[in-house]
């Protein structure tokens, strides 16, 4: 609000009670800043008694509008306040408007700026510049297929924009969201340079594991983030498979202006059979005003957050000597020459991470053109040896009149991406073949490592990962959109969008002799290719009409068609003369598997309509329907249909709002709509025959087998879903509190059912059963201290999503003690450990939850273990004790019962940002609360075993029972295989995301510069946490919903200082 | 409005799915040479890692108490103390194999008729795929019991089917081996390595022979008899002449054998006979530059009751690496019985591939061969008559193992034929017998069981009380009749609805 509103609406009477109801910083704050009001009110009350005194009856007014840049405002409303009739600005940003008298007021207002109430004046032309919308309220937002001002929204959308410091943080888009919105959360493998991430909005909707967001960058529909080369080794039964990567590549955060997640189905059932599992929409920055030229560069060096105390070298040697004792065997090592090797030491360094960047933004002398150009280069080590990521991108955003009514806009961007990455989670679960793994268990006697057939020359042990493997991929994207807006009439408007999306990726793999893989096979080389081009075509009517009474009516109508096209190839070479080539050297292997290929296609085709009716500014209401056909479906199923409305009350537009002065927003919102998913595989309707190898006189023959089983009747997964919400600006917006419940259930759940093996198929992807989230969502932001030396914002968020399977279309059976409608995740293993699934999905109960055997510590001298019996086995003192619950007197499956939920109570962020005339400083916290999580390594590292001479944790050796020792842990020599409640922990952390600290230094007399930003930022300094991992953050199989909340050889995150400096031209 | 058009025009053919990288059944059943591709397909599948590849070997060989397994991951298996969720029942498990093979022999089945191949094209080919059915169902019958029966492609409607009884899946597995007697291919018509019409008639006598049991009485016994004098008549096998040009490798798919699973290192099927068996680093296999694993090996008192009852069969040399073998990288490893610490045990010679690198080899597998047949014949004969009609039978198999270069040159003093012995004399013999004749070719587990629950726990019983046991490395083995099959794998109950754990093999 300006001062010429508040003299006009508002008088010092009100102002003062207001006091009452404050405290504490809040109150001093507000009275800072209404006294300050108030000084200005003065001074425009003085203003306007002026103009009164020379008020004469009915005049012209005329003027012009100008944005801050001094560009002329066409189509600007300016009516008068008495009654609401007024006129629009011309392409010059002129307008005349007859008014009553010389008293009367006019209101300025623009979409994207703050409205302006004026005294007229018949001296000369108005010289009106209208201020870009500071106010969050009047914010325009993205809403797919069309905008709308935030004030306006039916729907529960949150917007993040990232400022210039917190975008240069961040190398990727789900790292920079991470904790900033609501009821979005993201997890990741871990701190791998270029490792994937996952996106939850709202929970997970469906069972099957992709529960990614839509993501829609600049329009263009990015629906594949997970999509990844092939694996090589896949059929090889290697027992070593590829590590998901991610496909979100190519969209640099600093060129990033918004991004708005649409969470309820009200708002995202305009994209149809995409929009189930939210959408998220990313705007990057477009150019206006004069040439800025930015540069900026970011410095990081990063470390691990976190390293586990492994036994040392005397305490190892200590260890196997005392489980060889126990197997009658011979001290394997004497205690003294021990060369000691900490392998996380030696593994893990101190990574350096860079990030240039160089962006121009600016328009042409008349303003036609406009452009944004940005272009840099990143290098990112990771803390893990070897790991790194190289990525160069280049981006254009042009927005070029051809003519008073049509524009053109044009984005094009390309990225090239080098990765070099280790095993870390192994997703077959072979936990050998884990680089982080081997870190931990491995033999920390270097000495006792040499001896081997080349003592130089290490064998598979952490080191050997260094010297013998590669995975390396390198990616090229291209994505562009060519967009046509043709002004047809004062309301209408048609566009044509053209985009496409082309990816390339090669990825390589090569295990030298030094792995047990490599030697096997006397190095072995897998590569692979994928290529993806998608293209997608557009054709919108958008309306627009204002209504008489200040009724407002707009929409969108359109058709869109895409297509993807994905291709994917691998091959193996093995058996190498030379291994100098290594990910090179395809070819010289003596051994050539058969070539792998495989190609797909998948269309949609959609008609879609929006349309939002605004009654009086007060009443909005929105029904939006879509309807999709997919490739995907049979006939018959193929399309379906997405309807969805919503209304929306601006309870403080009402005539009884108007007294009051502390809510200076309230909205109250409710929604309810469908949305689909139909992220399968194609050709699951056909049925399909591939192709497989024999052999006759040791040639190979070409045969053919059935691959699926043809589901005809698959269709759309649907997710329902109901919001309501409030919106709530306080105190003049300067507080904003958002809040909003909702509940969805996702029914015709496409899951990808394990078949039982005698069907001679391994998984069939059926519509069953039905689940169900339901959960509230709190935003706040308030704006404790704003003048103008010094501001200081509070942001924060907080979610609680609950989860239940309502039905899954099963039989009940018996689970242990209980009947109940239910199945297992999948074996998270294919190893020697963890061989068990981790998940049960039990109808009635949140999803995931953590199934194994509960634990009453070990097995005490005091005990009678005469007749006890686990697994039809005796038992020994100290031995765990593993509940029996069916009282059989034995331990087997039927003992297993819920130990556990990866699902937690609730998640949230915070962030303080405070600001002193050129100082900023601003800390942001994120954590989840309730959850837990297995801690798969401690099958290994915590698991007293004595095999394969692997290591453990210190504390495990210390803390084992002995006769002596009585304590409630296992025995040294005692092996435990199964899921037990010991290696659940509590996942709830709370983390100091970020912390940073920058000045800005102004340069306002220099023709050359005009700022230099320099931030340091500190990144996951602080964890707290009981979580005895690496980390608390993590999700070793991210896109697997059959292995939820597993941590699994995942990486250690990061935490890192970093020097973040932009300069302005 | 004119792209508009265009669109609503286009729709229809737009959303059509355009198949790439794969056929349809009615493309594959169309031709000669595809139902020829189908059939080998079946065989690619059921030859593959989890099937005759490794994961048959290694539950027929290790769970059978007569072998020994250094892979840590399978000491439950070793130990005999496995339960439903062992890895090599939820991982490359011949369970998960042999279905997915009888899946595209059902196919076939079911499909071929359909299409337009040649009648002859069909009749040679659904023969051949309802002895190969026959054969998984007889595989998966001794191995866990009752099976779900399915012998129709799987639809979306009938995912989940129950356990049917063992008697039911016998009856089956007796249908298929009658069809494919009729339909299969005459020697000279069938391909080198593919099976002919007498494999369904020797394995129809090994059903028979399995069904008998332990009964005297069993009219079981006749029926194998007169299947196995079939293929004795027909002249269709022979022995090789010496035993160990049965096992050469430059001889495979030789006139012994009677079906036999095709490997190359060139790729196809992952078979790890060579991998598996043959001892690490050794001039076995000189151009491996790793492993081979040599895993699965032989328990101590199984190769000494050879050795103790036949000191020079030339068999022995052929069948075992023991004592001690060369390294490739110069000098000796010294094995059982010169070593008892971890080299303890004897390794199976039989699948040496001396071309074997990168865990590849040319070693084909032969799952029966007319030695077996003969053991068979003589066997029933015993059963039904005594042992003096018995004796010729075992005695080819007994005089083919005393020469040693099958030239005449070199006879060996031992094994000696046979005469004189009673009924039950020969009986406990010949089960012996095929030990000595058998080992490593998975015949084993099979053998210690059909006769019955005591005979099979005073088996267990013999290796517990083996003097020569090293505990640090040797299993005491439960004696539990359990282990007279194998459990449903765990996975399979947790996926189907109609097995529950209450359907579980007795004692898991």
């Amino acid at each position: 609000m300006d001062i010429f509103t508040i003299v006009s609406e508002q008088s010092s009477v009100y102002i003062i009670p207001l006091f009452v109801f404050m405290r504490n910083s809040i109150a001093i704050a507000t009275l800072r800043l209404m006294l300050g009001s108030l000084a200005a009110l003065l001074l425009a009350l003085a203003i306007t008694q002026h103009a009164w005194s020379q008020a004469k009856e009915s005049v012209f007014v005329r003027g012009f509008v100008k944005d801050e840049e001094g560009n002329l405002l066409n189509g600007v409303s300016v009516v008068l306040k008495s009654n609401n009739k007024g006129t629009t600005t011309d392409e010059k940003g002129y307008f005349t408007l007859r008014v009553a008298n010389a008293n009367a007021s006019i209101v300025v207002s623009y979409i994207g700026f703050a409205p302006q109430t004026l005294r007229v004046s018949d001296r000369e032309a108005m010289n009106i510049v209208l201020e870009r919308q500071v106010n969050m309220q009047e914010e325009v937002v993205v809403i797919g297929y069309g905008t709308a001002r935030r004030r306006d929204l039916t729907g529960a959308i949150s917007t993040y924009k990232p400022g210039q410091t917190e975008a240069s943080q961040f190398m990727s888009v789900d790292g920079l969201m991470r904790g900033r919105v609501a009821g979005l959360t993201v997890t990741q493998a871990g701190g791998d340079p270029g490792a994937a991430a996952s996106v939850r909005i709202r929970g997970g909707n469906s069972l099957r594991g992709d529960n990614e967001p839509l993501y829609v960058v600049d329009g263009v529909i990015i629906s594949n983030v997970t999509a990844d080369n092939s694996d090589p080794f896949a059929d090889k039964t290697a027992n070593s498979g590829q590590t998901k990567q991610s496909a979100l590549t190519g969209i640099n955060p600093r060129d990033i202006e918004t991004i708005e997640v649409l969470k309820d189905a009200s708002a995202t059932a305009i994209y149809g059979s995409r929009g189930a599992n939210g959408v998220i929409i990313i705007a990057t920055k477009q150019g206006k005003g004069r040439p800025v030229i930015t540069l900026n560069s970011t410095v990081e060096m990063a470390s691990a957050t976190r390293k586990l105390e492994m036994l040392d070298a005397t305490g190892y040697a200590t260890y196997i000597n005392q489980i060889e004792a126990i197997n009658n065997r011979a001290p394997r090592y004497g205690l003294d020459t021990l060369d000691y090797v900490n392998w996380q030491d030696e593994m893990m360094r101190t990574a350096v991470l860079q990030n240039y960047r160089l962006s121009v933004t600016g328009a042409s002398q008349d303003k036609k053109t406009k452009y944004y150009l940005a272009g840099g280069f990143l290098k990112n080590d990771g803390i893990v040896e070897k790991t790194s990521m190289k990525q160069g991108d280049i981006k254009l955003n042009l927005n070029q009149e051809l003519s008073g009514k049509l524009k053109l806009n044009f984005t094009v961007a390309g990225s090239m991406m080098n990765n070099s990455m280790t095993q870390g989670t192994e997703p077959l679960g072979g936990g050998d073949n884990s680089m982080i793994i081997k870190m931990l268990v491995g033999n920390p006697i270097e000495n006792a490592l040499k001896g081997l057939d080349d003592p130089t020359e290490p064998f598979d042990n952490p080191r050997a990962w260094l010297v013998g493997y590669d995975d390396l991929s390198e990616e090229a994207r291209a994505m562009g959109a060519l967009g046509l807006t043709y002004n047809i009439s004062k309301s209408w408007i048609y566009k044509f969008n053209l985009a496409g999306d082309f990816r390339t990726k090669e990825r390589k793999r090569w295990f030298g002799k030094q792995t047990f893989a490599g030697k096997n096979a006397n190095g072995s080389l897998g590569m692979s290719q994928f290529q993806r081009s998608f293209y997608q075509v557009e054709n919108l009517f958008l309306f627009n009409k204002r209504l008489a009474k200040g009724n407002n009516i707009d929409g969108t109508v359109g058709i869109t068609y895409d297509k993807e096209d994905r291709r994917s190839s691998s091959v193996i070479n093995e058996n190498f003369f030379t291994e100098d080539l290594r990910t090179e050297g395809f070819g010289f292997g003596q051994l050539m598997y058969p070539y792998v290929r495989n190609r797909s296609e998948a269309q949609v085709f959609s008609g879609l309509a929006r349309i939002n009716y605004n009654l009086k500014n007060r009443y909005l209401f929105t029904a939006s329907g879509r309807a999709d056909g997919s490739s995907k479906f049979a006939e018959g199923n193929r399309f379906s249909y997405f309807p969805a409305a919503a209304i929306a009350w601006k309870v403080s537009e009402e005539k009884f709002m108007q007294g009051q002065k502390f809510f200076s927003n309230m909205k109250l919102r409710a929604g309810f709509g469908r949305s689909g998913s139909q992220a399968i595989e194609p050709y699951g309707t056909l049925s399909r025959y591939s192709q497989v190898q024999y052999v006759s006189g040791n040639t190979l023959i070409v045969g053919s087998v059935p691959a699926n089983i043809q589901n005809e009747s698959l269709k759309w997964e649907t997710t329902t879903q109901i919001n309501a919400g409030i919106d709530m600006g306080m105190l003049k917006n300067k507080v904003n509190l958002t809040v909003d419940v909702y509940r969805k259930q996702t029914d015709d759940l496409l899951q990808t059912f394990r078949l039982p093996v005698s069907t001679g198929f391994a998984t069939i992807v059926k519509n069953i059963g039905t689940i169900e989230n339901k959960g509230i969502e709190f935003t706040v932001s308030a704006s404790l201290l704003e003048n103008k030396d010094m501001s200081l914002v509070l942001n924060g968020n907080l979610a609680i999503n609950r989860s239940k399977i309502l039905d899954l279309g099963l039989p009940e059976a018996a689970f242990g003690n209980n009947i109940w409608e239910a199945y297992i995740g999948a074996n998270v293993s294919n190893g020697t450990y963890f061989k068990d699934p981790a998940n049960i999905f039990v109808v009635g109960k949140p999803v995931g939850l953590l199934y194994g055997y509960k634990t009453d510590g070990v097995f005490q001298t005091k005990d009678d273990i005469s007749t006890v019996k686990q697994f039809g086995l005796p038992v020994k003192y100290g031995d765990m004790k593993l509940v029996d619950q069916n009282g059989d007197g034995d331990i087997g499956p039927s003992d297993k019962v819920i130990i556990g939920d990866p699902n937690p109570d609730f998640s949230y962020g915070f962030s303080v940002a405070y600001t002193y005339k050129d100082w900023t400083a601003d800390v942001f916290f994120n954590g989840v609360y309730g959850n837990q999580i297995v801690n798969g390594n401690m099958f290994r590292i915590g698991n007293p075993n004595g095999n394969n001479s692997n290591n453990i944790l210190a504390s495990v050796y210390k803390e084992a029972w002995t006769v002596d020792n009585p304590t409630n842990n296992p025995r040294i020599g005692y092996d435990n295989l199964n899921l037990v409640d010991r290696y659940v922990e509590d996942g709830s952390f709370l983390r100091m995301a970020t912390v940073s600290v920058g000045y800005n230094f102004q340069f306002q007399k220099s023709r050359f510069i005009k700022k230099i930003n320099l931030s340091l930022v500190g990144k996951n300094l602080l964890t707290v946490t009981n979580y005895s991992g690496f980390d608390p953050e993590v999700n070793s199989f991210t896109f697997d919903a059959n292995r939820m909340g597993v941590d699994w050889g995942s990486y250690p995150n990061l935490k890192s200082f970093s020097c973040v400096l932009n300069f302005t031209f | 409005m004119v792209i508009l058009t265009t669109f609503g025009a286009c729709t229809k053919n737009a959303l059509e799915e355009e198949p790439f990288s794969f056929i349809s059944s009615e493309t594959l059943y169309s031709t000669d040479g595809g139902a020829q591709a189908a059939l080998t397909g079946c065989y690619s599948v059921l030859a593959d890692y989890g099937g005759f590849g490794a994961g048959y070997p290694t539950l027929t060989m290790i769970a059978s108490g007569g072998f020994y397994t250094s892979q840590a991951a399978a000491s439950d298996l070793n130990a005999l103390t496995f339960g439903a969720s062992t890895l090599w029942l939820t991982n490359n498990s011949p369970w998960d194999q042999f279905y997915n093979a009888i899946k595209v022999a059902n196919d076939i089945i079911t499909n071929l008729p359909k299409g337009s191949a040649s009648e002859k094209t069909k009749q040679a080919v659904m023969g051949e795929a309802y002895f190969l059915r026959g054969m998984l169902y007889f595989n998966l019958v001794r191995m866990f019991g009752g099976v779900p029966k399915r012998i129709a492609p799987v639809t979306i409607n009938d995912i989940d089917i129950a356990r049917s009884s063992a008697d039911e899946i016998y009856q089956l597995v007796i249908e298929d081996l009658e069809k494919a007697k009729t339909m299969m291919p005459e020697p000279a018509a069938q391909l080198k390595g593919r099976p002919h019409k007498f494999a369904a008639n020797s394995l129809l006598g090994k059903v028979y022979l399995t069904q008998a049991g332990n009964d005297p009485t069993s009219p079981y016994w006749q029926k194998a008899k007169d299947e196995l004098l079939v293929v004795y008549n027909s002249n269709a096998y022979e022995l090789q002449k010496s035993f160990a040009l049965v096992f050469d490798i430059n001889n495979e798919n030789n006139k012994e054998s009677i079906v036999e699973i095709q490997y190359a290192i060139s790729g196809g099927p992952n078979g790890q006979w060579t991998n598996f068996h043959t001892p690490t680093g050794s001039t076995l296999t000189p151009l491996a530059t790793n492993g081979p694993f040599g895993r699965n090996r032989v328990n101590k008192e199984i190769f000494d009751a050879h050795r103790a009852r036949y000191a020079t069969d030339p068999r022995i040399d052929v069948s075992y690496v023991y004592n001690q073998y060369t390294r490739n990288t110069g000098g000796t490893q010294s094995v059982y019985p010169a070593n008892t610490g971890n080299q303890g045990f004897p390794y199976i010679k039989k699948f040496v591939d001396p071309a074997y690198v990168s865990t590849n080899s040319n070693r084909n597998f032969m799952y029966l061969r007319y030695a077996d047949v003969l053991l068979m014949l003589a066997e029933c004969e015993n059963e039904i008559s005594g042992p003096d009609q018995a004796y010729q039978y075992v005695n080819k198999v007994l005089t083919r193992a005393r020469d040693a270069k099958g030239d005449g040159t070199t006879i060996a003093t031992t094994p000696a034929n046979w005469s004189g012995m009673t009924k039950d004399e020969f009986r406990n013999r010949i089960m012996l017998e095929r030990r000595y004749e058998l080992i490593g070719e998975c015949h084993l587990w099979f053998d210690v069981r059909r006769r019955g629950k005591e005979i099979f726990l005073q088996f267990l019983r013999d290796h517990n009380s083996y003097p020569k046991l090293n505990l640090s490395f040797d299993k005491i083995y439960p004696v539990n009749e359990r282990l007279m099959l194998f459990p449903i794998p765990d996975k399979e109950i947790s996926a189907n609805a109609l097995i529950n754990p209450q359907d579980q093999n007795p004692g898991y």
